[in-house]
């Protein structure tokens, strides 16, 4: 099956167009001034890896926590885990 | 990670639909797509947010490299500004006025040596003169998704074509396997084009 002529014209077109130093059919038509978002930086931190025996049962528990409020909050296992620390030092400092 | 822009200036080529689409075919595939959407009609978003994705859409760049194994940034139409990728995949109709727009954004993209991955949408073969324009592209190495019910089906509840809803509908195998053919090309990567078009001669 043959290609349609205008097919040929089109792609000519756009040769000459562009060694024209044009790029569009209507250069002179206003142009789309995107605006550029980029996603709010979170602050960087500084980790450290600590070794801790945990009880079997709370691991299990916090796996499951984890797996949870990746879909729901974004949240991951080391930023839980400074939550958590976040909730120990606030508690024992009233006490 | 992987990443493609899919872009042409030209709106209603089907540059969401292909954005959704292919994600989910990385699904299937077992990775992990993240889409980009870049267009203020928020297509891709809208059908994120109706919790029928098994994929993240979100609508900034995010600032750290994201958990993904292939980004896919959907751009919105009018857009004339080169998209960031590498990689970029155009869709098109197979019409004189949609090839013309078409041809003035591949002839842009190929000056700035991009990889391109072209696309013919939505031809209708029982129109001889969609079937001429969409053999003619596809043996200049274009790939194909043709004009279905499986799309608006999908769209109807804000779905891809990928989810087991849509497992009855007509000829909605081949649909996901064009949509799997274009994967594999994005995953390739470089000079798809041409081998897609020792592919289609041969």
């Amino acid at each position: 099956m043959s290609q349609p002529d205008w097919m040929k014209k089109e792609d000519n077109r756009a040769s000459k167009q562009a060694g024209k130093g044009q790029e569009v059919a209507n250069p002179t038509a206003p142009r789309l001034v995107k605006e550029k978002k980029i996603a709010p930086s979170t602050p960087k931190i500084e980790r450290t890896l600590k070794g801790f025996r945990v009880d079997k049962n709370l691991i299990a528990k916090f796996d499951v926590l984890v797996a949870e409020q990746k879909t729901k909050s974004g949240k991951n296992g080391p930023t839980l885990i400074d939550e958590a620390l976040e909730l120990l030092f606030t508690k024992y400092k009233k006490s | 990670m992987k990443m493609v822009s899919i872009w042409n200036p030209k709106g209603g080529q089907g540059k969401s639909m292909i954005s959704i689409n292919l994600a989910a075919a990385a699904v299937e595939l077992g990775l992990k797509p993240l889409v980009i959407c870049q267009d203020p009609q928020g297509t891709s978003t809208l059908f994120y947010n109706s919790h029928n994705l098994p994929f993240e859409v979100v609508s900034e760049i995010p600032e750290q490299t994201p958990d993904a194994d292939l980004v896919i940034f959907d751009h919105q139409a009018s857009d004339w500004e080169l998209p960031p990728c590498e990689l970029v995949l155009m869709p098109t109709k197979p019409e004189r006025s949609q090839y013309a727009t078409f041809a003035d954004a591949k002839r842009m993209a190929e000056e700035a040596g991009k990889s391109i991955i072209s696309v013919v949408t939505d031809g209708n073969m029982q129109r001889k003169n969609e079937k001429e324009t969409v053999l003619a592209l596809r043996q200049q190495g274009a790939f194909e998704i043709r004009s279905s019910v499986a799309f608006s089906r999908a769209a109807d509840d804000y779905r891809t074509i990928f989810d087991p809803v849509l497992n009855r509908v007509n000829n909605i195998k081949d649909r996901r396997k064009e949509l799997e053919f274009i994967l594999s090309a994005v995953l390739q990567g470089v000079n798809v084009n041409k081998e897609n078009k020792d592919h289609v001669a041969a």
